[in-house]
This record gives C-alpha cells, sequence and structure tokens, in this order.
C-alpha cells in the first residue's frame, strides 16, 4: 500500500506530497500506442506520476496531448486497436497493467471511479435514475435488499446537493440539466466509495455557473473521504481551482510537473508558458492582445480605440511563437502584426456615405421588440400544441466598427438571437434592420441582396464546412453566386489566395479537404468563407468554444486584427465572460431569452450590473484573480 | 392518458391513407391493360352480348361511379364477384390469406431471431475475424434471389438430408400443429432471409455504436459484467431501431411471401393473385391489394406504438 516499492523515475521530483500520505496511483513509464507493432508510433510516451490520498492532481493537455488516452489506459478502457506498449499503474500497490478485463473488474468503481465529459451522454438515456444508480449498487453490494438500494442512492443523491432526491431518482436522464446530471454522475461513480476517481473534464460542456458549482461539488466529495482525484482538462482556470499539483503533457510527454503554484507562476517549459499567456482573464487581456479597454474613465462609445493598448503588455513576439510553437502549417508571416498603430479615423469610415445615412442614428443594426416562439406538439402528433419562447422582447443596436456582445448561460437564447439576426430563422414578432433594411419579413430576393453585407461564423467548424468539397471551392462559392469570383481559373486562383492570405494561411491548403486540417485552421477557413464578399458585419456564434486554449487565443487575435484592418462589425455570441470582455466593447446579458442587461465592457464590474450579469462574473473561476497580474 | 390520446390520432390519420391506398388499389387494377370480358368471353359471344356482360359487372360506367360500386362491394358483399371464377372474391382470398399470414410470422420470426442473432454475433465481436467472416456471409446472403435459395434449402434439407417436407402446408394424411411447424421452417427462412440480413446490418451497427457510448463506458469503468452491459444497456438502446427495421421489413416479406408461396407449393394468396393477374381479374387483383396494404398499414401502426412505447421521452410527454 505504500509507496516504498522503488519506482522508475520517470517524471522530476515531486514537491507537494503531503507528508505521510500514500501513493495511491502510482503510473509510470507509460506509453500507449494505437499501432503497437510500429515503433515510434506512441501517442503516450513514458508518463509517469503519482497521486496521494486526498490529493487533486490535474493532468493538463490541448486536445492530442494524450491526457485523455492516458485516463483510458489507466481505467483499461483503451478503444479497441490502442495498446499499453510499456509501463505499469499501480493502485494501491497492485499492478493493474497486464490484468484481463474480468481482473480489472475488482478494481473498477469500488477503487477506481470515472466521470466522463460528456454529462448529456454518460447516463443511459432508456433507463430512470433509480434503475441506474440501483444497478451500480447492485453490484458493488449484492446483499442490499430493495428498499436499502433506494436509501443509499437517495443519500448519495442528497450528498451531491440534490435537494429533491425522490423526484430525481423517478427521472429519466433527459428530464434533467446538464448540471443535475453532471451531480447524478459524480454520486454513481462515488457510491463504491473509490479511493481514486478520474474526472475526464468534467465541466467543458457546462456554462460557467454550472461549470463552478459541479467543480466545488466534486472537491468536497473527494476530499471529505480523503480520495484522491485524477482531474483531466485543458482549462486553467479549472486547474487553479481546483489541483494540488499538475502535470503538464504535449505530444503524448510530460513536459512539465510540480506544485500548482509552482507551475502556474513560475512555468518553466516554454509550452507551459504559451498556454498560460492564452487563457482569457476577466480584466486582464491575454498578453499582445485586447481590444485596447482598459483606459480608465474612457468613453466607451465607438469607435473604440482597438489595439492601441496591446503592445504596452507581455511580449510582442507571443502571438508568432503561438503558432511557430506548434506542429500546424500556420505561417506567422502571413499575418499582419497585430499591435500595429492605431488610427481610429480608419474605423469609422463608412463603406457607402449613401447608405450610412439612411441607416438610422448610425447604427449598422437594429433589433425591435425581437421575439421567437417554436411550437411544440400541434396536430397529429398526438400531444398538446404548447408554445416556447426562446427569445422575448429583444432590443439593441450595434454602431459600425463596434463589437457587441451577447453573453449569457446555456438555453438563453443566445444562439437563437444569433439566428434571428443572420436571417436563417424567421422571428415570430419584432424586427431587424440592417442598414435600413429590414432583414425579418423580407425574403427572397431582398434578403440575398442583402446577405453579402452580413455574414455567419459557426460554432462548430468541422459541421459548418462541407467535408466533400475542398475548402478553397467552399470559399469561392458564395463569390461565385454573387458573379464576383472573375473569369478563368487563374482570377479563381488568386482570389483565393487573397482570401486565405486575409485569416493567415498559405494558399496551399485551398486544395484540401476539412479532415486535413486542424480544428484552428478550420475555423479560420469558416471566417475567411464569411469575409469572402467582402461583409461590414460579422455574426459570430462561439466561434472559439471547440477549440483549445492556445488555438482560441490566436484565433481571437486575428478577429480582433481583421476587425481593426477592415473595419469589421461583430456580434458576439459567447458563454465565456472574459472571452467577451477580452473581445467585446459593449455586451448584453440574456437571461431566459430576455435583454437583461447592457453596458459598454468596462462597466462590466459596476456595481448597478443586472443580478444575472454579477452571477455569471462570480461563477467565472478566474475572477478572484482579476486585476492582480 | 397521453398515450391512448396519440393512438386514437394514429387510428384517425389511418383513415385517409386507408382512402388514398384503396383508390390506388382501385386504379391498379383496372388501369393493368387487357380486358378480362374480352379475354374470358370473346371466342363465345358477340360484340353486344360483352357489352350487356361488361353492364352487368358495371364495367360500362365512368370510372368513379366503379370506384364507389366497388368500395360499397368490399364493404358489404365480399369484395365483388370475380369475373373468372363468379364467386365473391373474399371467398377466394380470405382462407388463403389465412396460410399467408401464417408464412408470413413464420418469416418475421425467422428475421428476428437469426437477424438478432447474426448481428449481435458481428457487433459483439467486431473488429476480429468472427465480426469479418459473417459479414462475409451476410453480404453474400444479401444477393442471393429468394427463388434460388428456396430451392437449395429444399435440396440440403428435404431431398439430401430428407429432415424437413418438400413443400405444401400439411401432410397428406393431416396432422397436428408439429407438422405444420414442420411444413413452415424451410418456406420461413426463405421469405425472412432478405429481411433477416438487413436486420443483422442494422443490430450490428447499432452495438457498436452503443459500446462506443460513454454511458457503455460509464457502466463498464465501474466493474459491470460485460454480457450485463449487452443485456441491459445495449440491448434495450438498440431495441426501438430493431423493432422499427422488423416492422419496416414486414412490408418486404409480405411481397417475397408471394414468391416463396410458389416455390414451397404453399396455398397462400400468392398464388390466387398471380392467377388473378393473368386472368386481368380486376375485383380478385383489387381485393388481394386492399387487404395486403390494409395489413401493411396495421403493422405500421404496431410498429409505430410499440416504439413510441419504448421512448421514455414520449411515455411520459
Amino acid at each position: 500500500m505504500t509507496a516504498s516499492a522503488p519506482r522508475p523515475a520517470a517524471v522530476a521530483p515531486q514537491p507537494g506530497r503531503r507528508p505521510g500520505a500514500a501513493a495511491v496511483l502510482e503510473v509510470a513509464g507509460l506509453s500507449v500506442s494505437f499501432e503497437p507493432k510500429s515503433p515510434g508510433s506512441e501517442v503516450v510516451r513514458d508518463v509517469g506520476f503519482t497521486l496521494s490520498a486526498g490529493e487533486v492532481l490535474a493532468l493538463v493537455g490541448e486536445s492530442g496531448s494524450g491526457k485523455s488516452v492516458t485516463a483510458s489506459a489507466i481505467l483499461g478502457l483503451l478503444p479497441r486497436p490502442a495498446q499499453i506498449t510499456s509501463g505499469s499503474i499501480r493502485l494501491g500497490g497492485d499492478e493493474l497493467t497486464g490484468l484481463s478485463q474480468r481482473g480489472l473488474s475488482a478494481y473498477r468503481g469500488r477503487r477506481l471511479g470515472v466521470i466522463f465529459q460528456n454529462p448529456l451522454a454518460s447516463l443511459d438515456p432508456s433507463f430512470t435514475v433509480r434503475n441506474q444508480l440501483g444497478e451500480i449498487i447492485r453490484h458493488h453490494r449484492p446483499g442490499l435488499g430493495s428498499g436499502a438500494r433506494n436509501e443509499l442512492a437517495a443519500e448519495w443523491l442528497r450528498r451531491v446537493g440534490i435537494g429533491d432526491a425522490d423526484r430525481v431518482l423517478r427521472a429519466y436522464p433527459h428530464e434533467l440539466s446538464g448540471g443535475m446530471r453532471q451531480r447524478v454522475m459524480i454520486a454513481l461513480a462515488s457510491l463504491a466509495e473509490p479511493a481514486v476517481l478520474i474526472a475526464d473534464e468534467p465541466t467543458t460542456a457546462l456554462d460557467t455557473v454550472v461549470q463552478r458549482q459541479v467543480l466545488d461539488l466534486l472537491h468536497e466529495v473527494v476530499t471529505t473521504r480523503d480520495a484522491a482525484l485524477l482531474l483531466i482538462t485543458h482549462d486553467f482556470d479549472v486547474v487553479e481551482h481546483m489541483a494540488d499539483r499538475v502535470v503538464v503533457l504535449r505530444d503524448g510527454r510530460v513536459v512539465e510537473a510540480g506544485v500548482r503554484s509552482e507551475v502556474l507562476q513560475r512555468p518553466r517549459h516554454p509550452y507551459t508558458k504559451l498556454l498560460l499567456s492564452s487563457v482569457p482573464r476577466l480584466g486582464a487581456a491575454p498578453a499582445g492582445a485586447g481590444r485596447g479597454a482598459a483606459q480608465p474613465g474612457a468613453d466607451a462609445g465607438p469607435p473604440p480605440g482597438t489595439g492601441s493598448a496591446a503592445a504596452s503588455e507581455g511580449n510582442p513576439g507571443g502571438t508568432g511563437s503561438a503558432d511557430a510553437g506548434r506542429p500546424g502549417r500556420v505561417t506567422s508571416g502571413a499575418r499582419t502584426p497585430l499591435a500595429g498603430p492605431a488610427d481610429p479615423a480608419d474605423l469609422t469610415e463608412p463603406n457607402d456615405p449613401a447608405e450610412a445615412a439612411d441607416s438610422e442614428r448610425g447604427e449598422l443594426l437594429t433589433v425591435r421588440d425581437l421575439t421567437k416562439t417554436f411550437a411544440l406538439g400541434g396536430l397529429g402528433t398526438g400531444m398538446p400544441r404548447r408554445e416556447f419562447t426562446a427569445v422575448k422582447d429583444v432590443a439593441f443596436a450595434v454602431r459600425p466598427g463596434e463589437a457587441y456582445g451577447l453573453i449569457g448561460r446555456s438555453g438563453s437564447g443566445k444562439s437563437t438571437v444569433a439566428r434571428l439576426i443572420g436571417g436563417l430563422l424567421p422571428a415570430t414578432s419584432g424586427s431587424v434592420v440592417f442598414d435600413g433594411h429590414q432583414i425579418t419579413g423580407s425574403g427572397g430576393a431582398a434578403l440575398t441582396r442583402l446577405r453579402p453585407r452580413f455574414q455567419y461564423v459557426f460554432q462548430d467548424a468541422t459541421s459548418s464546412l462541407n467535408p466533400r468539397l475542398t475548402v478553397g471551392e467552399q470559399i469561392l462559392r458564395p463569390l461565385r453566386r454573387f458573379g464576383l469570383a472573375g473569369r478563368g481559373r487563374a482570377a479563381g486562383r488568386e482570389l483565393l489566395e487573397e482570401k486565405l492570405a486575409l485569416v493567415g494561411l498559405p494558399a496551399e491548403l485551398g486544395g484540401r479537404y476539412p479532415h486535413a486540417l486542424s480544428g484552428g485552421q478550420r475555423q479560420r477557413i469558416g471566417i475567411a468563407r464569411a469575409l469572402a464578399l467582402e461583409p461590414e458585419l460579422l455574426i459570430l456564434d462561439e466561434p472559439t468554444s471547440a477549440l483549445d486554449v492556445s488555438t482560441q487565443a490566436t484565433l481571437v487575435e486575428l478577429l480582433l486584427d481583421l476587425k481593426h484592418r477592415l473595419g469589421l462589425t461583430y456580434v458576439f455570441i459567447g458563454h465565456n465572460l472574459a472571452l467577451v470582455e477580452w473581445i467585446c466593447d459593449r455586451i448584453g446579458v440574456l437571461e431566459q431569452g430576455a435583454l437583461v442587461d447592457e453596458f459598454a465592457t468596462d462597466d462590466l464590474y459596476d456595481d448597478t450590473r443586472a443580478e444575472e450579469t454579477r452571477a455569471l462574473l462570480a461563477a467565472n473561476l478566474s475572477t478572484r484573480k482579476a486585476g492582480t497580474p | 392518458m397521453g398515450t391512448v390520446k396519440r393512438i386514437g390520432w394514429r387510428l384517425l390519420l389511418m383513415l385517409p391513407i386507408l382512402a388514398l391506398v384503396s383508390v390506388l388499389a382501385f386504379l391498379i387494377g383496372v388501369l393493368t391493360p387487357g380486358d378480362p370480358i374480352e379475354a374470358q368471353y370473346a371466342n363465345r359471344f358477340t360484340a353486344e352480348q360483352l357489352d350487356q356482360i361488361r353492364a352487368t359487372y358495371g364495367l360500362d360506367l365512368p370510372l368513379w361511379q366503379q370506384y364507389f360500386v366497388w368500395l360499397k362491394n368490399v364493404a358489404v358483399d365480399g369484395g365483388g364477384i370475380s369475373i373468372v371464377l363468379g364467386v365473391p372474391v373474399f371467398d377466394i382470398l380470405g382462407p388463403n390469406f389465412l396460410n399467408t399470414l401464417i408464412l408470413t410470422l413464420g418469416g418475421v420470426v425467422a428475421c428476428v431471431v437469426f437477424g438478432m442473432a447474426i448481428g449481435a454475433t458481428a457487433g459483439i465481436f467486431h473488429r476480429t475475424w468472427i465480426d469479418r467472416a459473417v459479414m462475409l456471409i451476410v453480404q453474400i446472403g444479401s444477393n442471393l434471389s429468394i427463388y434460388w435459395f428456396g430451392l437449395v434449402l429444399i435440396i440440403v434439407f428435404s431431398l439430401q438430408l430428407q429432415w424437413l417436407p418438400v413443400g405444401g402446408m400439411q401432410s397428406r394424411n393431416g396432422g397436428g400443429f408439429a407438422d405444420l411447424l414442420a411444413h413452415l421452417v424451410l418456406p420461413s427462412l426463405a421469405a425472412g432471409l432478405i429481411s433477416m440480413l438487413v436486420l443483422a446490418r442494422f443490430v450490428r451497427i447499432g452495438i457498436i455504436h452503443e459500446v462506443g457510448t460513454e454511458h457503455f463506458k460509464t457502466f463498464a469503468s465501474q466493474g459491470i459484467p460485460r454480457w450485463k452491459l449487452y443485456g441491459k444497456h445495449v440491448g434495450r438502446n438498440i431495441l426501438p431501431s430493431a423493432v422499427n427495421i422488423t416492422g419496416l421489413e414486414i412490408g418486404t416479406l409480405i411481397t417475397g411471401v408471394i414468391f416463396v408461396e410458389s416455390v414451397f407449393n404453399w396455398p397462400g394468396i400468392g398464388t390466387q393473385l398471380l392467377n388473378a393477374v393473368n386472368g386481368k381479374d380486376y375485383p380478385v387483383i383489387q381485393g388481394g391489394i386492399l387487404l395486403v396494404a390494409a395489413c401493411y398499414l396495421v403493422v405500421n401502426l404496431l410498429t409505430d406504438i410499440t416504439v413510441d412505447s419504448l421512448n421514455p421521452r414520449l411515455r411520459r410527454a
């Protein structure tokens, strides 16, 4: 049980181990490969760490770093072709590698529990919570009668902060919210009181308010039982909130390990530094970027000063190294330096004076009393017709050159608003006026004429690109549609090159299919496609939410840079307050379909903010650190 | 309460569908080329007499009137009188129709039992040689013709091994339920062949999908034994789509049954319908189509109700 057994020294010294605490999980020299027969193909190489009782260890890395594969290897749940090629995994002194599935069963649940990433998918949709918890209890404690099983399940639900345990027990997973489901999942994984709990990105799919509650709960569940938690995450806010020690993974290798304060405040490895500098923080935009806020007392009205303060903080080379440090093919040379001298005059020039005069009070986009209801049930479904109001009487205006942020929890209606503005959904009532032209209600030719002037960038870059067309073709299609692609192949190629250069991609990428690009590159293609028609307004629906922090940082910098260079206007939808603060000049807060607060970004911390805004602010994990360097 | 209402709606919706089907059945019968009266009587009667015969069958009326006459016949008069045989249509189709239903049921059982078994074997052993071997057989089987497969079954199991009867529905000296079952085995296999392979593919894909889900991993990570995971979580989650596919496949199966009947000499409506088509016997063709279509609708309704009742999202709406 004790850690006295000789252990291959795979990692640097492990400071911060609580003296006297026994190592409950020891991973040493672990390598995993999807092609076990070909050497050098490992996706996890020589990874090692130990985890003691009562400790929280964060395994941090970007997608593809091997952190989830490491977790699967510990659980013995590697997908079929993947195998552990070397190394050892010791749980309380027992070697787990080489055990059969049957052999591993003895450890699962009882000594090793796991919480998966997606609470919406980790419970079986066909059975009630009672049934699923009951199954786990029956498995681990076969002696209990059904009454005692129910009692125990209800007790655990109460322990994870579910007040009406009886209702939840009778519910099917779809009848519970994401946060509730994750609580049930934590109860399920903790039922057998395992010594080690593995949580694989437990809050990535949850909005910030719920995220914080779930993390706090997880911490409590682990520490009160003196269990150990292996937390897999890409989010440094989560790390800072939860972890005692941190292991940073990159390309399957450990690049840095140590106690939290050491790693976060004095990172030794450049990769860790890069990751840390990419995290958007409330009240402090990441190094080398920013919309140029933070001038106390400055009038926040349009036009915003963009990028003027950017060069003052951090390393100017940070953006370049972000790309150079990655194996991707993004050439930093193609990009205009971010922190160029700001010339506010550039930003306001109206694209067409005559039209600008048309538009009301200098507003590019005016939204009035916008309402959208969806009908559920009705004729032929056998269910009574019900109406669900997703957006209710929302009104705001966006001025040219401005970045307007819409923020809210999941289900607050922010994406619906974006689609209504983009003319992708018909509004139930109210109006959206773009530069003097009605978008709502106008269809067909009128809307088609307007379309090139406002474009949309979707949340999921992968599914918004057609997998069967080259990305170059996808950028050129809208141009052809409006007869702007020029004549002949050469003209098209030249145009494409120009559009790709705009988003910092080399021309060769135009011939590739989406699957041959990285997530960040795909989203750049999405932006290039939206920009191809030279629009004035971009509607950005959480364009970075599927990306790693460092990719997110470079993409946000690109967006800020494009806005500055092309004089674009943004409507930016987000759920991460720090990110919205980073990009936007003004912010609107949505709660249950209604706009409950609206303010200039600099006034975010005012006492007069609406309750929902303060709730979002309080839930942000990095709030406590706001203002500190 | 909600369920009862939903089923009520489905039943109500069946009425317009049934009306449409009856129009189609009627038109298919009437618009097939050839004239039954001429085919039947041309060499025996004069043109005037033929017109008279047409009038007695109501064939001189405008098409829409003929349709309503036919509807009335279906409702109260046993489906009208067969032009060739001179007896009410349902008297001809009725008893045979029961035989067809028995064979269809046999086909469904074969489809479900073997389809599930084949699909489960391939799905559970996904990415091993077992999966590849099973899928190769499925691939080949899907391309067989029912006629040929039926004949092979007869040659192997009836003529060579002599385990099962060659054809027909009952032995000559009669026999009980066991005798009927023995006669039922081979035609059921032949009738269910294509459907069972379609079902097998869906079951296999369903299992592969379910094993990859997070909730499967949740329970696997708690040490629940594999067989329990397959039996409970995988089984329950692929059940709705398996029921759905089976329901859809019954339509295909009925079509197949009509051919299988002629291979195995099964006394069903297939033979009757083939004769009717040859003799341009409208009323029999129309009645047969309507009967089969009605069956199909009922099966669809039952499938929908079953699938709905399996979906917890609808159960408590």
